[in-house]
């Protein structure tokens, strides 16, 4: 999940909203996961998913979490995420398990054999880990990586110890360190790997055109009994979010995934599957509480009264509800009585005052980061730095920045505020990567110890109950102390046609290649 | 003057070219009507060589095209050979385009700059003829040689390759070759040196007298038309002013606009040139011409009646024919006495 | 040819530091989230960014010569690779989509030049100035709605390659040569007409009309060529453009050409990739050129004398 990939999620998010302003839908927003049981799946037939990315390499060490859906079709997941009972499961994995969340067992099927005939062993497993280590791969399991060791216990079985108790260590079992290549062919491949593939998955390549589609042909030697139920599947790229809509509407395409909230309105209505996966965190504005005028909690509290969220969303994102916490209003984590500071210039134009009364300023400069590459990231910044401008005696200035510059700012603590996308993952580990205090996302600098123990008990804990809990204190801390002020909650939507079931909704929007079947 | 009239036209068996009540008219470039031609009829006996001679934008050139139907004329009729050719279309009007071939004057603009010379010569021949390729070619060659280029080296070349003269002796040949009856040239040595022109004159009257041409020869200096001319009509402002035989007309002209012209050719004699007032100011806009006679604007002989009424065109002394309402009269009744006088 | 070369240096040296003026580090964009400054300088080190500026030129020169464009930082695949790949599909968009307006600009713009103000100048004046302002991605939008979506007669998804089914491989091919070629027929037209125009005016059509020779031949054998220099020039320059910058109908149709190549290569921050067709595009370019000096010659040989 790198920053490129949630910027090109906010500016797809941010033109389409605009673009189709006119049209706000009244329908209600889709409820998650409406599909669970849909009948008795059937085996046999094939469908067409049609896929934002383009894709160029099928090494596993690059796929998984770039390109997730067609290494959890190549290459299988270790566990399985399962939308529906909201736990994970097997998956190439028999089991994985872990009495203090610290020393976890991983155990493989016995007999899974790669596409080349090599055994999927704990060997296997180990050497596709160690592989990740290499900087050149820009993987993305150097979180994991970095705070865990593994031993090969027997063939089948791996002990790997975490630097500190982690329940939610199966999440990293399904991205980044989910997919398992032949280690034979990776060494025998060297480079060609990327496009010659070995690995366990439901399903093998059949024919690949680089850049425009893939199709895959059912494994007959994959691992879980009964599975896959298709036959054959192909990934057809489609850059276009409204060009994926249109080959679903034409029938061209069987399934689709959009990170925009209209079409989930427009399709829901005409019959389709709109699988809804909610996300944490969203779109915001991010302050920089290590910077030491940012600092100033009051100073912030005048900008946060100064901040119009329905102004912006009615600009911006029409047809939503504007953020007015960290959760949703639907989340189950939500503090109900605790909200953003609203939008009160009055108030914002005291506390401001007091400020400089306080700092024996007669003015104050801020600087307000945003993407450069992409105009409409711009014209937000631009409505945000304006409605903070209303302030006397402030200026905020916008300054669209390049990506990589944005990162190494961010990396630097060098930036005052900046507009960006906070979190935006399904996994509550990414939660925990951001807001923690020195957490290796926490570009805020943020630090609050009540959110530290919310979030410790968040991967400490088996209780769903006191996870529950502590959801509603880091909910409820961070609407409080805002260290990113959400405008706009982002959410993946799978769409899909009515003859297309087993739909389990996992987040880099995909679903679980070796679950789908038809009907038609 | 500039007048209307068919009464210098000839009732004659040899008449091969007939040209009555020409009228070309045309939108310009800002939507206003030009009246290019009105109302122009003249005729050429067989072998005989009409000069046609004008001021630029007379209208001369435009009574060329008119007559190859490059466009068709507004109206009027051009009869080639007893053949009525405005009436013709398509297919038919092409097959009968050999009989009228037309001489350009920028030798260098007339010859297509991407083919070869034989090309350029025979391809007339290839679209009208019934001939085999062998005769094609030699007559090809034939006509290079009667033209005065190399026939060995000259069909592989392209016009870029020769000087000015050489290629309007292509065109010569490119419009010989088909053995036309009549033959416009549109000022075919204006463009050329000086040196050169004498040549291609040379040349043309060579092919007329060779080929049994008829002859329209277009041109704005006089001097040109003086000895090559069998008559001459004078054209000022789409309308014709006067006709007459070229030694007639030459030693003493009818028309004031004529006597202008003729005084303006150089002479040796300072005095021959300033007798009376020369041509003054610019010519009339075609679009919006004067009312009358349209060289009265410019005329020393202007009267009142010049403006109300256009004079047709007359006989005003025998064999001698011009649209004017005051002729010099006193000049070809006696051309002695006229001649005396300048002496 | 010496000034060929020099060219290609200066291509070479200018889409080298192209890729300096870049803001940020390169490394920077490359990093995933949470990197360590341990990956960071192990990466820096990898692709040589320690190294000066000069050093970075003279090997990467030192590899291209040996046709060695570099290996994807993203994809660790060749870059000569996924161009080989890549570059014969948008060059049979670019020809197939030249092929089309040509085929549709020499016969319109003839007859619009022959008769101006006539049905067929008329209705493509018409068409120019109502899509003059229309860029490509919007044709092809609006294609892929009429013909995809309501009516479904053709693909709108998936490349189908000509070995693999030649029809399929057609069918995936009209929408978007007919959006690249829509623009540039426009254009063609407008060349063709203002040429022919002023051919026609030249008393060698005259005179050919004058022999009778037919219209047609007139038109196509007399004027045509030596109508067409604007227009020869034009397309050197446009197939030019159509090979290494169709991006947004390559992206719109999902068409995995250069295009589309050299956007995903951006957006994932894979320079070297992108350093690979910045290169290319020039060299494209360079040979279009100079192919089209090649051409005016037989186009009219008065042009060999005044360059010999």
């Amino acid at each position: 999940m790198r920053v490129g990939r949630r910027l090109s999620r906010m500016v797809v998010a941010l033109v389409a909203a605009s673009t189709v302003a006119a049209c706000g839908s009244s329908a209600a927003e889709p409820s998650g996961g409406s599909v669970p049981n849909d009948g008795t799946p059937r085996q046999g037939g094939e469908l067409t998913m049609s896929r934002l990315g383009q894709l160029n390499s099928l090494d596993s060490a690059l796929c998984s979490s770039s390109a997730y859906y067609i290494c959890a079709a190549l290459y299988g997941t270790l566990a399985r995420y399962s939308f529906e009972d909201q736990k994970f499961e097997p998956a190439m994995a028999e089991s994985f398990e872990s009495a203090d969340g610290k020393v976890w067992t991983l155990k493989l099927r016995s007999g899974t054999k790669f596409t080349d005939g090599t055994p999927y062993d704990a060997e296997a497993v180990a050497f596709n880990w160690e592989r990740l280590k290499d900087p050149a791969l820009l993987s993305f399991a150097g979180y994991w990586l970095s705070q865990m060791t593994w031993k090969v216990v027997d063939p089948l079985t791996l002990e790997i110890t975490l630097a500190s108790t982690n329940y939610q260590f199966p999440w990293a079992l399904q991205y980044d360190l989910g997919s398992i290549g032949s280690p034979t062919a990776i060494k025998a491949k060297g480079e060609k790997f990327a496009t010659e593939p070995v690995g366990a998955g439901p399903f093998v390549v059949d024919t690949w055109v680089p850049g425009s589609q893939i199709q895959l042909k059912r494994n007959p030697g994959y691992v879980e009994k009964g599975l896959p139920y298709l036959d054959r599947i192909t990934y057809a790229t489609v850059v276009q979010d409204d060009q994926r809509v249109n080959a679903l509407r034409a029938g061209q395409v069987d399934l689709t995934a959009t990170f925009l909230k209209r079409f989930g309105r427009e399709l829901q209505p005409e019959g389709y599957g709109v699988h809804a996966i909610p996300l944490f965190g969203g779109t915001g504005l991010g302050f920089n509480l290590k910077d030491p005028i940012i600092a100033d909690p009051d100073l912030r509290q005048a900008l946060l009264h100064a901040f119009n969220a329905p102004q912006l969303t009615a600009a911006a994102y029409p047809g939503d509800e504007p953020p007015d916490a960290f959760f949703p209003k639907n989340s189950p984590y939500r503090d109900a009585a605790v909200t953003y500071p609203k939008f009160d210039l009055t108030e914002a134009q005291r506390l401001f005052d007091a400020y400089l009364a306080k700092t024996g300023k007669t003015s104050l400069d801020l600087e307000m980061l945003t993407y450069s590459p992409a105009p409409i990231m711009k014209q937000v910044g631009e409505v945000v730095a304006a409605q903070l401008n209303k302030i006397n005696g402030l200026h905020v200035e916008l300054k669209p920045t390049e990506n990589a510059v944005i990162s190494r700012l961010f990396r630097e603590g060098k930036f005052q505020i900046s507009v960006h996308a906070s979190v935006i993952s399904q996994s509550p580990v990414t939660v925990y990567r951001t807001l923690y205090t020195g957490g290796d996302l926490n570009v805020y600098g943020y630090s609050n110890p009540r959110v530290d123990t919310a979030l410790d008990t968040t991967i400490h804990s088996t209780d769903a109950n006191e996870v529950a809990e502590a959801w509603k204190v880091v909910g409820a801390e961070i609407s409080k102390d805002v260290p990113n002020r959400l405008f706009a909650y982002e959410q993946d939507v799978i769409l899909a046609a009515k003859h297309v079931h087993g739909v389990n909704p996992v987040t880099l929007y995909a679903a679980s290649p070796e679950l789908l079947w038809v009907d038609k | 003057m500039a007048g209307s009239g068919t009464a210098h036209l000839r009732a004659s068996d040899d008449v091969v070219l007939d040209v009555r009540n020409l009228t070309v008219e045309y939108v310009g470039r800002r939507g206003e009507r030009v009246f290019a031609v009105s109302d122009v009829s003249f005729d050429a006996r067989r072998g005989e060589t009409v000069g046609l001679v004008g001021e630029s934008g007379c209208g001369k050139s435009s009574v060329a095209k008119a007559i190859m139907q490059l466009p068709p004329p507004t109206s009027g009729s051009v009869l080639v050979d007893g053949v009525e050719v405005t009436a013709l279309k398509g297919s038919a009007l092409r097959r009968r385009r050999d009989k009228l071939q037309m001489i350009f004057q920028d030798p260098i603009s007339s010859l297509n700059p991407l083919r070869r010379v034989k090309d350029i010569i025979a391809e007339g021949l290839r679209i009208h003829g019934e001939l085999s390729k062998g005769e094609i070619e030699t007559r090809v060659r034939t006509i290079i040689e009667r033209v005065g280029l190399d026939p060995d080296t000259a069909p592989d070349r392209r016009p870029h390759e020769f000087s000015g003269g050489q290629c309007q002796r292509i065109s010569i040949a490119r419009a010989m070759v088909l053995d036309p009856q009549v033959v416009i040239c549109d000022e075919p040595v204006s463009a050329l040196d000086v040196s050169v022109q004498a040549q291609i004159m040379n040349l043309l009257e060579e092919m007329k007298a060779r080929y049994e041409l008829t002859m329209v020869f277009i041109a704005h200096d006089l001097a040109v038309i003086k000895n090559l001319s069998d008559r001459v009509v004078v054209m000022y402002l789409g309308k014709i002013c006067e006709v007459a035989d070229s030694d007639a007309l030459f030693a003493a002209p009818l028309h004031p606009y004529t006597r202008a012209l003729i005084q303006s050719i150089p002479e040796p004699d300072p005095e021959a040139g300033i007798q009376e007032a020369a041509l003054s100011g610019d010519l009339p806009s075609p679009s919006n011409p004067p009312s009358g006679c349209r060289f009265r604007t410019r005329c020393p002989r202007v009267q009142d009646i010049c403006s109300r009424e256009e004079p047709e065109i007359r006989e005003a002394a025998p064999g001698r024919f011009a649209a004017c309402h005051f002729p010099l009269l006193e000049a070809a009744t006696a051309p002695e006495q006229g001649e005396l006088a300048s002496a | 040819m010496a000034r060929f070369v020099l060219l290609l240096v200066m291509v070479s040296v200018a889409t080298f530091l192209l890729l300096e003026l870049i803001p940020g580090d390169p490394v920077d964009g490359l990093l995933p989230e949470g990197a360590t400054e341990e990956m960071r300088q192990q990466l820096i080190q990898l692709y040589g960014f320690d190294q000066s500026l000069v050093t970075r030129y003279v090997s990467w020169l030192g590899d291209l010569l040996h046709g060695d464009l570099g290996t994807s930082w993203q994809t660790r695949i060749p870059v000569a690779t996924t161009i080989a790949e890549r570059a014969p599909v948008s060059l049979e968009l670019a020809v197939l989509a030249m092929a089309l307006a040509l085929a549709v600009a020499i016969p319109v713009g003839i007859y619009s030049a022959y008769r101006p103000g006539g049905i067929v100048d008329r209705i493509a004046t018409f068409i120019a100035s109502a899509t003059l302002a229309t860029p490509a991605f919007v044709l092809a939008i609006v294609l892929v709605w009429v013909f995809g979506v309501q009516l479904g007669w053709l693909p709108i998804v998936g490349w189908v390659p000509f070995s693999e089914d030649p029809f399929q491989h057609l069918r995936a091919v009209i929408l978007p040569v007919i959006s690249l070629a829509g623009g540039e027929c426009v254009l063609f037209i407008r060349l063709l007409k203002g040429d022919m125009m002023a051919t026609l005016q030249q008393d060698h059509v005259l005179s050919a009309r004058a022999r009778g020779l037919p219209t047609w031949r007139i038109l196509v054998r007399h004027a045509l060529r030596q109508s067409s220099f604007s227009l020869v020039t034009v397309s050197g320059v446009v197939i030019g453009r159509l090979i290494g910058g169709a991006v947004i109908v390559e992206m719109i149709f999902s068409i995995p050409g250069l295009g589309s190549l050299v956007v995903i290569a951006i957006n994932n921050r894979d320079f070297i990739t992108v350093q690979a067709i910045v290169l290319l595009s020039a060299l494209i370019y360079l040979v279009l050129n100079s192919l089209v000096d090649l051409a005016y010659p037989l186009l009219d040989p008065r042009v060999r004398r005044a360059t010999t």
